[in-house]
């Protein structure tokens, strides 16, 4: 029992399964951990397949190939710690637990190394769990859980009877009847909030969101993501849509290629003059793993977050002592019309850095500008209307800059997004001699009036630019809205081009497939979105609210797992039923009815023997009962042409008498 | 009639019928875990911690549906015993240290195939469930919907005389090994032991007077004594050829010799063996030669005395009573 392979070459069904299962739970893994280990990996797990009994460990404690895979393993430990520099991390955990899987498979020879791969096969599953959580991933994973149940099953099928078909349907008929349990426990068991433990460092890198630097492609990027940012609640009035401004991280750096935030970050906020009635409102951030929080322009306090835990900077920035890793919810106060005055002489010089010896063209068109005696103001003005009356165009899809990121653009492409057009906007000013600097954040939102509330999604992230005016202090100038006012009053749905979207060319012949596709994608997005609604963010908030619409309001977590026990026991005891009821032997309704005609005659003293045929029966039973003798031979009669003569026409008959035949106790 | 053992079945499935009958015996079906379904417990509470630390709901899914399924397994492996049916069949004597085998007779009266049901006998140690001890031997089979299958459970016989089987162990662990379902039949049947053949193989001298009686005198030669018919197995070189020629039909020639003497092995015999279990071991080796020299033997011991004779039934007989010699049975 302990070893049946390799005398047993049948047993490989089961090893072939394993390995494929093995496979199907590495494969999502090849892009986040390094290729080396899943080629080693695959080649052991070929090696062991090819040769199963070959690669037998047992015979010997200390064979060679044994010594020549352990000093493989270590090295591959060493190569995980040098690629991560740990081995405790998200990734480099991953790693060792593909790279462990691999070595378990081939050592596999005895009755518990196949469990404990199998088992590591199930674990390396959850672990895909980790980097995506989407439709496609569950139905990926099903099939993969489904082959490691495979495995499993035909490893205990001692005698190998089983087809692949057969042991694949019974899997999958395991799997099947486990699933309402599974979902019971899904949406009653009790959640708890928050991390048991700090996770490791790089748990958290699959989180979206405007990043604390800016380079030509970094905002046209999350433009296309379809993820919530955040939600906002209003208290009483809705500033309009064009104010809609979230500030985020404020970059004063440039290298002529990137924009990065500087340090400021510890400085108090400026004065700020307030020239409208405050705006109350709610945010509900998801969670996107940087240490700052978005307000909408001016922000007026500090969220108090906790003690020390947020702060406001100088210039306006909301920032967070931890990186934002759950989603939380803040409220806030903001002026939409407001005045900063002070520049000190350290944001002075921030403000005009510009890296040396570059933007040669554009450095040369502002001195002609300067040349023709415009003040500031009417520079500003005149980059503005440079960036909306010179073919300057708006564009997801900008053609690549090299060299001079701010002259080719100007110049050349003229095609770019918001990033390129406020970067090249605040180098035109510094290189005039106005302060200038570029804020992060998102612009607009969606009203939805249906919750009454605005959902901010990451497809809103924008870059403008705030300039220094000494009558008005810090102003804000949105150059794209330059080029792409709809982009400003509309939102980014509306400037987003059609090819966006990304049609199909067979969906794109006609405007009713057209049609067709747009419709598809509506009803694939919101099937997404109740995915991600009900399974992805079932958390304990979630769970709260659901079992609120069932009266459930304050419910502890010992009542769940009480409401657990309630729902589970009558399924599993419904499903023994359907399991454990029914065989032939009385299954058959002839059967049945003649068993029946047995039972009434046993009550009358007259058993049927097990070994006594109907006839021989009918005989004995007329014999002592002569007064139900006619009765007895009719049914037996009847029930020898069904079963015996295949007369089915007259089951009828049979039920019939059967029923009437009511013999007297006596 | 032997007794007909069924194995628990759930109170409403069928086959009642069987059960109802009076020579039935229910016997209750156990579950447990076994070690590998601990150790799949103890991955289903790492993936939870992981679940509930990384707030994933994927990871909680996947927890919760194989947690589910170790459930729904229970059911497999429970449904995979129950309502089997047992009959026990009467073993064939072995001698000591041979392997006995039981043969049981299951009656699948369902209409699902029973998969990998394995048989053992149960050891002392009953605490000890998930573990087989080594020198037990397994038996495993499957039995398909419906259907008859004979197993035979071995036993390794120790001591000459009746060996009881015993407690016979019925588990499973199909369908996921995660969980094995077992029962313990009482095996009433018995397999007689005889005693191990050991010791010097050449016959004991055969003692004239006694063991040929009348016609010992012309023992020592090789004297005709007459005619039979031919039986079948008779040796060519006895046939009366010369009678077959003058188309009399086909005779035997008789003989009376110390070739076809009749063999009474006694309690003497064996005398000068130092214990009762050797001496038992050399009668039975004499018993089995003579048998193999298609001599007439006796077997004259204490409390057993049994007349010449031959053939496999006359074997038995001589080697039961060697089985049987001494012991209350």
């Amino acid at each position: 029992m302990n070893s049946r392979w390799p005398e047993n070459n049948t047993s490989l069904n089961s090893l072939y399964c394993l390995g494929a299962g093995l496979t199907m739970s590495v494969l999502p893994h090849v892009q986040r951990i390094p290729g080396w280990i899943i080629v080693l990996f695959l080649v052991l797990t070929i090696w062991k397949l090819y040769s199963p009994s070959q690669v037998n460990l047992t015979e010997r404690k200390f064979s060679i190939t044994r010594i020549f895979l352990f000093i493989l393993m270590v090295i591959g430990i060493i190569g995980i710690y040098f690629h991560f520099g740990t081995i405790v991390g998200r990734n480099a955990g991953v790693s060792l637990l593909v790279l462990l899987a691999g070595f378990k498979i081939i050592e596999t020879s005895q009755e518990r190394d196949f469990y404990v791969t199998c088992f590591l096969g199930y674990f390396l599953v959850v672990t895909t769990f980790l980097y995506t959580q989407t439709i496609g991933t569950a139905i990926y994973m099903s099939c993969t859980v489904l082959v490691m149940t495979l495995s499993l099953l035909t490893y205990n099928d001692y005698q190998q009877k089983l087809s692949y078909k057969a042991s694949s349907k019974i899997a999958a008929t395991l799997l099947l009847q486990s699933i309402p349990v599974m979902l019971i426990l899904f949406v009653l068991f009790p959640r708890i909030s928050g991390p048991l433990w700090g996770m490791p460092d790089d748990a958290h890198t699959g989180l979206t969101g405007i990043d604390d630097e800016m380079s030509p492609g970094s905002i046209s990027q999350l433009i296309l993501s379809n993820k919530v940012a955040f939600r906002v609640d209003f208290k009483d009035t809705q500033p309009e849509k064009s104010q809609l401004y979230w500030r985020g991280p404020v970059l004063w750096y440039t290298d002529g290629k990137k924009w990065t935030r500087g340090e400021s970050d510890y400085l108090d906020a400026a004065p700020l003059q307030t020239m409208s009635d405050p705006v109350a409102y709610t945010v509900t951030l998801e969670p996107h793993n940087q240490k700052w929080l978005y307000a909408l322009d001016m922000p007026g306090q500090n969220p108090e977050l906790g003690p020390d835990q947020s702060w406001i900077t100088s210039d306006f920035q909301l920032l967070t002592q931890k990186p934002i890793r759950q989603r939380i919810r803040y409220e806030m106060i903001s002026y939409p019309e407001y005045k900063i005055s002070g520049l000190n002489n350290d944001e002075l010089q921030k403000s005009l850095q510009l890296p040396r010896q570059q933007h040669g063209r554009t450095k040369r068109l502002i001195h002609q500008w300067k040349k023709e005696g415009l003040s500031k103001k009417q520079i500003i003005k005149r980059a503005l209307k440079l960036f909306s009356e010179d073919k300057f165009y708006y564009t997801l899809n900008p053609p690549l800059l090299e060299n001079d990121r701010v002259d080719q653009f100007l110049f050349e492409t003229k095609q770019g997004f918001c990033e390129h057009y406020a970067s090249t906007f605040v180098v035109m000013m510094r290189l005039a001699g106005i302060p200038a600097r570029i804020v992060l954040g998102y612009q607009g939102g969606e009203y939805n009036p249906v919750g009454d509330y605005f959902v901010v999604h990451q497809r809103n992230a924008h870059a403008w630019t705030e300039v220094w005016i000494k009558e008005q202090g810090w102003t804000r100038v949105d150059p794209t809205a330059a080029v792409s006012p709809l982009r400003v009053i509309e939102g980014i749905e509306s400037a987003l081009p059609g090819n966006i979207i990304g049609i199909p060319l067979m969906f794109s012949r006609n405007s009713l497939t057209r049609q067709l596709w747009r419709r598809l994608n509506y009803s694939w997005d919101a099937v997404n979105n109740q995915w991600n609604q009900w399974v992805i963010s079932y958390g304990p908030k979630r769970q709260k609210a659901f079992l609120a619409q069932f009266g459930l309001q304050k419910i502890d977590w010992s009542s769940m797992i009480f409401l657990i026990i309630i729902f589970i026991v009558p399924i599993l005891i419904y499903l023994a039923f359907v399991l454990l009821k029914s065989t032939p032997e009385n299954g058959e309704p002839v059967k049945r009815l003649y068993i029946k005609f047995c039972k009434k005659l046993a009550r009358c003293g007259i058993h049927h023997v097990a070994h006594e045929g109907p006839v021989d029966f009918a005989k004995r039973a007329a014999l002592k009962r002569g007064d139900l003798s006619q009765q007895i031979y009719n049914i037996t009669d009847i029930y020898i042409a069904i079963r015996y003569g295949s007369n089915n026409a007259q089951i009828p008959s049979l039920q019939e008498h059967v029923r009437s035949f009511r013999p007297s106790t006596n | 009639m032997p007794e007909t053992i069924v194995l628990e079945q759930f109170p409403f499935s069928a086959s009642r019928l069987a059960a109802d009958n009076k020579n039935t015996r229910k016997q209750r079906i156990y579950i447990m875990p076994t070690r590998h379904g601990l150790l799949f417990g103890l991955m289903l509470f790492a993936m939870l911690i992981g679940a509930i630390n990384y707030n994933n709901s994927m990871a909680y899914i996947l927890t919760f549906l194989l947690g589910s399924l170790s459930l729904v397994t229970i059911l497999h492996t429970y449904r995979n015993l129950a309502g089997m049916v047992i009959n026990e069949a009467p073993p064939l004597p072995v001698f000591s240290g041979e392997l006995a085998k039981f043969p049981l007779i299951l009656d699948n009266r369902n209409r699902h195939i029973r998969f990998a049901i394995t048989f053992i006998r149960s050891s002392k140690k009953k605490w000890r469930l998930n573990q087989t001890s080594t020198n037990s031997h397994i038996t495993t089979c499957n039995i398909d919907q419906n259907q008859l299958e004979r197993i035979e459970v071995p036993v390794r016989s120790l001591h000459r005389g009746l060996l009881k089987a015993g407690r016979i162990k019925v588990y499973t662990i199909f369908p996921l090994g995660l969980f094995t379902a077992w029962s313990t039949i009482d095996v009433k049947q018995a397999c007689l032991v005889y005693p191990k053949p050991e010791g010097q193989k050449s016959l004991p001298p055969v003692d004239l007077t006694e063991s040929t009686g009348i016609q010992g005198k012309y023992s020592g030669t090789d004297d005709f004594t007459g005619f039979r018919n031919y039986q079948a197995g008779d040796s060519i070189k006895n046939i009366a050829w010369k009678v077959y020629a003058q188309q009399k039909g086909l005779f035997v020639k008789r003989f009376i010799g110390s070739g076809s003497d009749k063999l009474h092995l006694r309690w003497n015999d064996v005398s000068h063996l130092p214990d009762i279990e050797s001496r038992l071991s050399q009668l039975c080796c004499w018993l089995i030669e003579a048998e193999s020299q298609s001599l007439q033997y006796g077997l004259n011991i204490p409390e057993v005395s049994l007349d010449t004779g031959h053939g496999e039934k006359h074997l038995h007989l001589c080697l039961a009573s060697l089985a049987k010699y001494g012991l209350k049975i």
